[in-house]
């Protein structure tokens, strides 16, 4: 499913990772961990197309990804292009990554993450957290070959983390992959590269 | 493909229908700037329909420059060019559709404001649509300078942005006001038009792929 | 033929190389700036104490000496950094980047000393300091032109990225020079049409020409000579964490 065949990542000429190389195969998770500032989401950012310019590769059902157009991969980061003065509705509608998106879906995911919210209103009038859980329902009403998820249990409470797993585990069921980076610890539940074996001091 | 492009699109219009400062603070700036040239040169009707070309050109300019300089700014914030990027589409369609509605929604609103100047500033009735087709032919091309200057400068509010447009915008504030003087004195403005024209659709392809470079730079 | 063309590529892939230019400039420095003295001092010691005064401006003409030089070198110093704009953009050869961020304030500068020293001209001899003509207007768009690419540069913070953003910004300033020249050419010009005509004869006489076309010379040899000084700077700044920096 996908490939990184010796991937190195420089930034002013000091390598954040380098020679990273691993298998994701189908229907599988991993998990990048690693520590604050050691690159986790710039290398979700390489996989994503949102930073190009690395060394090595990246093949996406063995293809190189980098000339490849639309393909089917969720990507969530840090920020994610919502926009505060919009609502709630208005915002899913027009997120650029859902395609064929049924709201109705949404909303059954909206109530299951604990997050009772009117879809009428403006984002901006939410706590950070209930924005992750609105995030987070687009991504379980999404389809995609491959999500890329960049802190996607940050921010969430006790009954959020809980559903995510369960989404995760009805995604790799659909015949997706999952790659997400997190700094908390979720026990040995995935497959787990740590980022900072790759540095080279 | 098209799908994206028509994602984008939408996109754009709803949150420049929700953002009213988008499109009000140009109309604002606009009337406002243009109501200081009476005030600050003279009142006598001959001497502003003289000047009231000019001062139409410099006002529109100005505005245009004030909405389109941070277009990228927002998406870069907020993570909008992220998320796009990682749709891995062509960044060609993003640029022109970002320019062709904050055109549509920032200029397009002075251009018809504009009118008003036949009673503002005494600009005779008769030359109003040759002023008129001038800034139509015109505020695309500062739009494009906009929003490359926006594309380099992403991120910072900085004065680099009309550092960047006014200077190259000369030649269409000499085209435009030259268009409507000419036809004053009885000549053919057609002449004006073409090379605005021109310089448009030279600018167009050239702008476009310089501001998808300057864009992409922030992601390095 | 093609032991030339080796040697260029050579030579071309030398440039691109730090360390070697960090070495070449410190060896070249000195000889440059031996040699560009001489014709500066002799064209404006010539210009300006012995060639003959001008039967109508008088004395106040032998700024050519200085205007004419500045104004020369203010334009092609632009040409340069658009090549070097487009083998930066190409190649993506790091010096070119550092050859235009050298360059800009230089270029910045002489224009500035072009404008000036036009200005001090225009004054005795036309009556007044400054008028909106093409080649005036033109000369002061290239002078916001450098500024605008010097101000480019603080809203990068990584220097590769900063280098490739000039570059288009000078790109797109080279495109639109000439539209803006040409725009601007709508008025009429109370400037003297060019005095220097390379291939033609010339139209001043030849005791005020030579002087002339030794500073010009003289002009371009400081160009080189302070181009040379700030690339070695900016490439000691940009590398001085670089083992083979801290090995010399």
């Amino acid at each position: 499913m996908l490939k990184v065949d010796n991937l190195s990542y420089a930034y002013s000429d000091k390598y954040l990772f380098e020679n990273l190389g691993f298998h994701l195969d189908i229907k599988t998770i991993i998990k990048i961990s690693g520590s604050n500032g050691s690159g986790k989401s710039t290398f979700l950012k390489n996989i994503a197309g949102i930073l190009k310019n690395y060394e090595g590769n990246i093949y996406f059902k063995d293809e190189n990804i980098k000339d490849m157009s639309f393909p089917n991969i969720f990507y969530t980061g840090h920020r994610n292009g919502f926009k505060n003065n919009l609502t709630i509705k208005e915002n899913l509608n027009n997120d650029l990554r859902a395609r064929d998106l049924n709201l109705n879906n949404v909303k059954k995911y909206f109530s299951s993450f604990g997050c009772d919210i009117s879809f009428s209103s403006l984002l901006g009038n939410y706590s950070e957290g209930q924005k992750k859980k609105v995030l987070l329902s687009l991504l379980a009403a999404s389809q995609a070959d491959l999500y890329v998820l960049d802190e996607p249990f940050s921010n969430l409470d006790a009954k959020g983390i809980d559903y995510l797993n369960n989404v995760f585990e009805k995604k790799i069921n659909d015949g997706s992959s999952i790659i997400f980076t997190s700094h908390e610890n979720q026990g040995q539940k995935f497959k787990e590269i740590n980022i900072d074996d790759y540095k080279n001091e | 493909m098209n799908n994206i492009s028509k994602r984008v699109f939408m996109k754009e219009l709803v949150s420049y229908k929700k953002r009213s400062s988008t499109y009000l603070s140009p109309i604002v700036f606009f009337l406002i700037t243009l109501s200081l040239y009476p005030l600050a040169l003279s009142n006598d009707p001959n001497d502003l329909a003289l000047l009231a070309p000019g001062i139409t050109w410099i006002c529109v300019l100005l505005s245009t420059l004030l909405s389109i300089q941070n277009i990228f700014n927002e998406d870069y914030e907020d993570g909008s060019l992220d998320i796009f990027f990682s749709l891995r589409s062509t960044t060609l369609s993003l640029v022109l559709i970002k320019i062709l509605v904050n055109w549509i929604f920032s200029s397009l609103p002075i251009i018809i404001l504009s009118s008003t100047v036949v009673f503002l500033l005494f600009l005779p009735p008769e030359s109003l649509t040759i002023l008129l087709i001038s800034l139509l032919l015109g505020t695309p091309v500062i739009s494009l300078f906009g929003a490359l200057a926006g594309a380099l400068s992403l991120g910072k509010s900085s004065i680099l942005g009309p550092a960047i447009v006014l200077p190259l915008s000369l030649p269409v504030l000499i085209l435009g006001t030259a268009s409507v003087s000419s036809f004053l004195n009885g000549e053919d403005p057609t002449f004006y038009f073409l090379l605005l024209l021109a310089i448009f659709i030279f600018l167009l392809p050239l702008i476009c792929y310089a501001c998808i470079g300057a864009l992409r730079l922030h992601y390095e | 033929m093609s032991k030339i063309l080796k040697k260029f590529i050579t030579f071309y892939h030398k440039l691109g190389s730090y360390p070697w230019f960090y070495k070449f400039s410190g060896i070249a420095i000195p000889y440059v700036a031996f040699i560009s003295l001489i014709p500066l001092f002799i064209g404006l010691g010539w210009g300006i104490f012995y060639s003959p005064t001008d039967y109508k401006q008088g004395d106040v003409y032998r700024i050519i000496y200085m205007h004419v030089p500045a104004a020369s070198v203010s334009q092609s110093i632009y040409y340069t950094m658009t090549i070097a704009a487009i083998v930066s953009m190409i190649w993506r050869m790091k010096m070119a980047g550092i050859f235009i961020k050298s360059m800009a304030p230089i270029g910045a500068s002489f224009t500035f000393l072009a404008l000036i020293s036009g200005s001090i001209w225009g004054q005795p001899t036309w009556g007044t300091w400054w008028i909106w003509d093409a080649r005036l207007t033109s000369t002061l768009v290239l002078f916001i032109f450098y500024i605008a690419i010097i101000s480019l540069y603080s809203s990068f913070s990584e220097k590769k990225s900063a280098d490739q953003a000039v570059s288009i910004l000078t790109l797109v300033g080279a495109v639109n020079l000439p539209i803006i020249k040409k725009s601007v050419d709508w008025w009429n010009t109370l400037h003297q049409p060019s005095s220097i005509k390379l291939t033609e004869s010339s139209t001043i006489s030849l005791e005020m020409l030579y002087p002339l076309l030794l500073s010009i010379i003289g002009f371009y040899l400081i160009v080189l000579l302070s181009g040379l000084m700030a690339m070695r700077a900016e490439i000691a700044k940009r590398e001085i964490n670089k083992e083979w920096f801290k090995s010399l």
